[in-house]
């Protein structure tokens, strides 16, 4: 296990540094620069920007500059929020995307799992049928339709919740509904799906004929075998939540790490864009990493083909 | 009792499947909208009506306007046309890439498959939707390479799905007859692998299209993808956000024309997968 671990981290390297490369050069061929406005600046205070941040050196040059700071965990300092660095922003910004994406993760499992083993245990009949609709319409519903619709129905309709900001939980209720609806859509399916299959089996039989109560079979017996794809999708999904809620951080104006991400793209910021593409790529290693080692927990017929 | 052939069979399933049928009829219907809508409509997709700003549908107006007077059901279309292009196109790139990819490496076999593979996984890990950002951020306002940055990050299941076909192609006796035959390479290729390969293929470009016209929107909506005054359903719904509390049809209408076709993409690529292809579960992509 330990030497999964290892590789896998070594094998990172190589690909934070082709991330780390290609965004770099990306970025350079942009066309635009960080301090280029709509009302220009004098080209005495664009010089001296210009020089001050290095940005006159060939591109060659800043790349290996900055690849030297990277190795000394320095991301540089940002050219959109001046004095700051991008650690900085990194710091403040990313606990609120990992706290949005944990938020939404607990959700979706807390919704989508009861309500899935419940329309398998009532298949065909009018709950299974409106489960498996609604969650199948929830799929095409992408986050920036989604977000809006819940601000004109329950902040500005009902009076619930707030549409922006980040400090009380008021403000966390709708982002945190819109990036965890869609997914407990997903595991709503996956977990009707595996029950189904286990309900068909012997052993639920034989556990229905021994008279034991339907809660019993249902959670004691049919529950663990019935998981197994919902375990499998929750890791990288939690991934995918932390990693994909820029959408919803820009609706709602969440000061997340997404957010800042987009609009370091458009403001051509740099060593903002630089830094957050970086951290996205660790992240997704790191929690693809998680979600293998814990599958390999769960199951141990997976330990023998991943080593 | 006369026997079918694979495709009729297929056909047959297929039609006994209500949701795919329907997805399929109205996306026809969406498509031949968009296609020759704008040509019987009076009005352009950038035309201003300064005497009818924020109106709700009416005789005139068939679907209302937004906020700088412009037809909203022209708009629709137009935007229509951008998303459907967008997707084609990019499930193109992808297919076209994927294919020959997928096909070369599962052909070819040994170190060059181990290596060919290696580097597939290699860019797995690279954080897409971000890429994608990025590409639009470079190549900017080109609309055309919008589509290839798309198709060019979309391709990789593909390729492991053709792959894993065209391996297990590779050990069924039919195909090694052909080989001891003495058949020429192109001919197996062409003759005999070929054809296997379309169920998937064509099953996982489906589910593909509505990924893309999702990622699309979702650029356009963030203001890094189609540009103004062109209008593509993610800058409409975007639009409809800032008008919502004064006319929620801005909303409403690009809101449906969006998810129904989504939905109705997806309910196809359910319903051929079910038909041509019945052992694979090809998961389709999450929700960004």
């Amino acid at each position: 296990m330990l030497q999964l671990i290892i590789r896998r981290l070594l094998q990172a390297i190589p690909v934070l540094f082709l991330i780390a490369t290609a965004t770099f050069f990306l970025i350079h061929l942009a066309p635009g620069g960080p301090f280029h406005q709509e009302r220009p600046l004098s080209p005495q205070v664009l010089e001296a920007l210009n020089a001050h941040y290095g940005l006159n050196d060939p591109w060659i040059v800043q790349y290996g500059r900055y690849l030297n700071h990277l190795l000394h965990g320095e991301l540089g300092p940002s050219y959109g929020h001046p004095g700051h660095t991008v650690n900085e922003l990194i710091a403040q910004s990313l606990p609120v995307s990992i706290e949005l994406g944990l938020w939404a993760w607990v959700f979706s499992l807390i919704v989508g799992i009861p309500l899935g083993v419940w329309a398998a245990e009532k298949q065909h009949r009018w709950f299974d049928r409106v489960c498996s609709t609604v969650s199948t319409l929830g799929l095409c519903l992408p986050t920036f339709v989604l977000g809006p619709l819940l601000m004109l129905g329950l902040a500005v309709g009902l009076g619930i919740g707030n549409v922006c900001g980040w400090g009380s939980w008021e403000d966390r209720l709708l982002p945190v509904l819109t990036l965890g609806l869609v997914h407990a859509a997903y595991v709503l399916r996956l977990t009707r799906g595996g029950m189904l299959e286990v309900l068909n089996q012997d052993f639920i039989r034989t556990a229905r004929a021994k008279g034991l109560s339907g809660w019993t079979v249902l959670f004691k017996h049919a529950l663990r075998g019935g998981l197994l794809s919902v375990v499998a999708f929750a890791g990288p999904q939690l991934s995918a939540l932390v990693t994909g809620s820029f959408v919803v951080e820009t609706i709602f104006h969440i000061p997340g790490l997404g957010r800042h991400f987009v609009q370091a793209a458009f403001n051509r910021d740099y060593t903002l864009i630089l830094g957050t593409t970086l951290l996205y790529g660790a992240l997704i290693i790191v929690m693809n990493l998680m979600a293998d080692l814990m599958q390999a927990w769960l199951n141990p017929r997976l330990r023998v083909s991943m080593l | 009792m006369s026997t079918l052939s694979p495709r009729q069979e297929a056909w047959m399933q297929f039609k006994a499947n209500p949701c795919a049928v329907g997805g399929l009829c109205f996306l026809g219907f969406m498509m031949s909208a968009c296609l020759i809508g704008p040509f019987f409509l009076v009005h352009g997709y950038a035309a201003q009506h300064f005497d009818a700003v924020n109106q709700g549908p009416s005789m005139r107006f068939w679907l209302g306007t937004d906020a700088l007077g412009r037809d909203l059901l022209v708009r629709l279309l137009y935007g229509g046309r951008i998303s459907f292009a967008v997707g084609f196109a990019a499930t193109g790139v992808s297919l076209i890439v994927g294919l020959f990819f997928g096909a070369f490496a599962g052909y070819t076999g040994g170190k060059v498959d181990t290596w060919m593979m290696r580097f597939a996984d290699f860019l797995y890990a690279l954080p897409f939707t971000i890429l994608v950002i990025l590409l639009t951020v470079v190549f900017g306002r080109h609309f055309i390479l919008l589509f290839v940055a798309i198709g060019a990050v979309e391709w990789l299941t593909m390729a492991r799905i053709v792959r894993a076909q065209v391996l297990s192609i590779k050990m069924q006796e039919f195909l090694q007859a052909a080989v001891l035959l003495g058949l020429p390479r192109y001919q197996i290729i062409w003759k005999h692998i070929l054809p296997n390969l379309w169920g998937p293929v064509i099953v996982y470009g489906t589910l593909t299209v509505p990924a893309v016209m999702l990622l699309e929107a979702t650029l356009s909506f963030l203001g890094l993808g189609v540009q103004p005054p062109m209008s593509s359903w993610g800058i409409l719904i975007h639009d409809g956000v800032t008008v919502m509390e004064l006319c929620p049809w801005a909303l409403l209408f690009p809101t449906l024309f969006f998810c129904l076709t989504l939905l109705s993409l997806n309910f196809l690529g359910e319903g051929l997968r079910d038909a041509l292809d019945p052992q694979s579960k090809i998961e389709t992509h999450a929700a960004t």
